[in-house]
């Protein structure tokens, strides 16, 4: 399985990182939407996930989800939001946009663990 | 639904607690002092908010414990950590605090990306304090505080 | 004061002995930060105060402390739709069972340990979803602990509790925004009514039900009242009324006439219909 982490903070990216490595993914990673398109247009394969924050310089996240939706090859990515952007509007808005699932920070390792088994991206009953 | 409310240091303390649980656990017990604050700070990290409501969410701390803070993000001894990588922990902190706080807030609001400054008192011209709290964790007090700029 | 290795012990064998849960050396912080408001509340100045007191079998109000602190570990273990294959279930085989006849009656559902409520929640979302519109449910929620049952009443959640297993789509249907917590919408909150109980004792009076949530409870009784329980639960649920239980639990040596149905990696069990009752000798006029 293989992932990307798309945060500009470098803390978050790592904390996400070691998250999925444990759970067998290979990750990679950006530091904001433009970042990751170009990532994930040089990458050997198409990431089945991809986590992505909200807020970030250049391109941030719903402008990346409504990219990636644009782009055919790229339609079996399950986006998750990763974001501390939690009002009711926000997060319609992101969904509307093309995102599958939301996670907001804070989050647990188990919460994070609990979206991912609900994706099938994990069996369920895994331990964290 | 419409929120006139602003939140209050009981609502910090609750976002503080939650975002502390998930990020700096660690084996480290929080203390919440509910409205107080501590004037050692030497950084501070803010988010401005502007939009519906306009302010500022702003963490300060000292250098030793914003290293604290850093070491357990990045998972490495706080004596190894560099400056960049205290601003990059600091400003997360912020921003996830900041982020939490803006849910209660007037909408619609947009949230800046997280300013790290290395100084005592991070000047906010033009605002008032809406409520702070202070919380202590591995012995180093953080004050978390929202502002409002008085022309809202 | 830390808390000392001997504290730590007690509370572990505790856990391990009444509530079948393992709290490996290193989950001292999650005993401390559990058991603070807890020895704040009692008046302890320490939470190793607390456990000596709690430690104290003689002392007719430990048995209290035992439970307080039983509950305070156990609590986060809830996350919304646990384990998925109930709720799968439910709509999958459960429901278009007992809609092959009309009903004309709600749908009745027990959810008989629903901690902070996720459950019972849970289980209204799935019936919301699941149900023809005219179909009327009501859910029962109960919990031997009465702070537990306050919680499912306020069906309030915070940020942290919300992020365990609750699908975006659900949140954003069925949860309002009020603070920085999460609230249960009214017409789903409606359909839950929440009252203390404990499962060890002999049952208030109930109108009957189609289904009983009875998940990861069992293992917390001796087998004698395990039985009882059961036997309990079988006189409140229709002829034909389906229990479901935690993965790990069966009734397969404990009570023999509910009948083991599997559905997908799990199985559900099932009361003696009508027809499969035993009838009495009738003789003729």
């Amino acid at each position: 399985m293989l992932g990307i982490v798309i945060d500009d903070s470098r803390a978050m990216r790592r904390i996400l990182r070691k998250f999925l490595e444990e759970l067998g993914f290979d990750v990679l990673e950006a530091g904001h939407g433009r970042e990751a398109l170009e990532v994930l247009d040089g990458a050997d394969a198409v990431p089945e996930l991809a986590l992505i924050d909200w807020n970030m310089p250049e391109m941030n996240g719903l402008e990346f989800v409504v990219e990636v939706r644009k782009r055919p090859e790229w339609r079996n990515i399950t986006l998750v939001m990763v974001t501390t952007e939690s009002e009711h509007s926000q997060i319609v808005k992101a969904l509307a946009s093309g995102a599958h699932e939301y996670v907001i920070k804070p989050f647990t390792k188990d919460g994070m663990l609990d979206k991912l088994a609900l994706l099938g991206l994990v069996p369920v009953g895994v331990l964290s | 639904m419409t929120v006139d409310v602003l939140p209050t240091a009981v609502d910090l303390d609750g976002i503080a607690e939650q975002v502390w649980v998930a990020f700096l656990d660690g084996g480290n017990e929080l203390v919440i002092h509910s409205g107080q604050s501590d004037d050692s700070s030497e950084l501070s990290a803010s988010v401005g908010i502007v939009g519906t409501y306009d302010g500022h969410v702003v963490v300060s701390c000292t250098e030793a414990a914003s290293r604290d803070v850093a070491s357990a993000l990045f998972a490495m001894p706080a004596d190894e950590v560099t400056e960049d990588e205290v601003g990059d922990a600091l400003g997360e902190l912020a921003n996830v605090l900041g982020g939490n706080v803006k849910s209660m807030l007037p909408a619609p609001s947009t949230m800046s990306l997280p300013i790290v400054a290395k100084t005592q008192h991070q000047h906010f011209p033009g605002t008032t304090e809406v409520c702070r709290t202070m919380v202590t964790w591995r012995g180093n007090p953080f004050n978390v505080a929202l502002l409002v700029s008085r022309n809202n | 004061m830390e808390l000392t290795f001997q504290h730590f012990n007690y509370v572990a064998e505790l856990m391990a002995k009444e509530a079948a849960i393992v709290l490996a050396a290193g989950k001292e912080y999650l005993v401390e930060s559990r058991l603070k408001p807890l020895a704040t509340k009692g008046g302890y100045e320490t939470v190793g105060e607390f456990i000596t007191a709690a430690g104290r079998v003689r002392d007719n109000g430990s048995h209290q402390l035992r439970k307080q602190i039983i509950e305070a570990l156990t609590i986060n273990e809830t996350s919304w739709f646990r384990d998925r294959e109930p709720f799968a279930a439910l709509t999958n085989v459960i429901i278009p069972t007992l809609l092959q006849n009309e009903l004309h009656r709600p749908i009745r559902i027990w959810s008989a340990a629903s901690s902070s409520g996720q459950e019972p929640y849970s289980i209204a979302m799935q019936l919301d979803k699941a149900l023809p519109p005219e179909q009327e449910y009501e859910i029962l929620a109960s919990d031997i602990s009465v702070e537990m049952v306050e919680r499912t009443r306020r069906a309030t959640y915070n940020q942290l509790e919300i992020n365990r297993g609750l699908p975006v789509g659900d949140l954003v249907e069925y949860f309002e925004r009020i603070g920085s917590d999460w609230h249960v919408v009214d017409r789903i909150k409606r359909r839950v009514t929440a009252e203390q109980i404990n499962l060890a004792h002999p049952l208030p009076l109930m109108q009957p039900f189609d289904v009983v949530f009875l998940r990861n409870v069992l293992i917390y009784f001796a087998p004698e009242t395990k039985r009882q329980v059961l036997a309990r639960i079988m006189k409140v649920l229709r002829p034909g009324g389906w229990l479901q239980l935690g993965a790990a639990e069966t009734t397969v040596g404990i009570e023999s006439n509910f009948e083991r149905v599997p559905v997908g990696r799990t199985a559900i069990y099932r009361a003696p219909s009508i027809d499969l009752l035993p009838v009495k000798e009738v003789k003729a006029c």
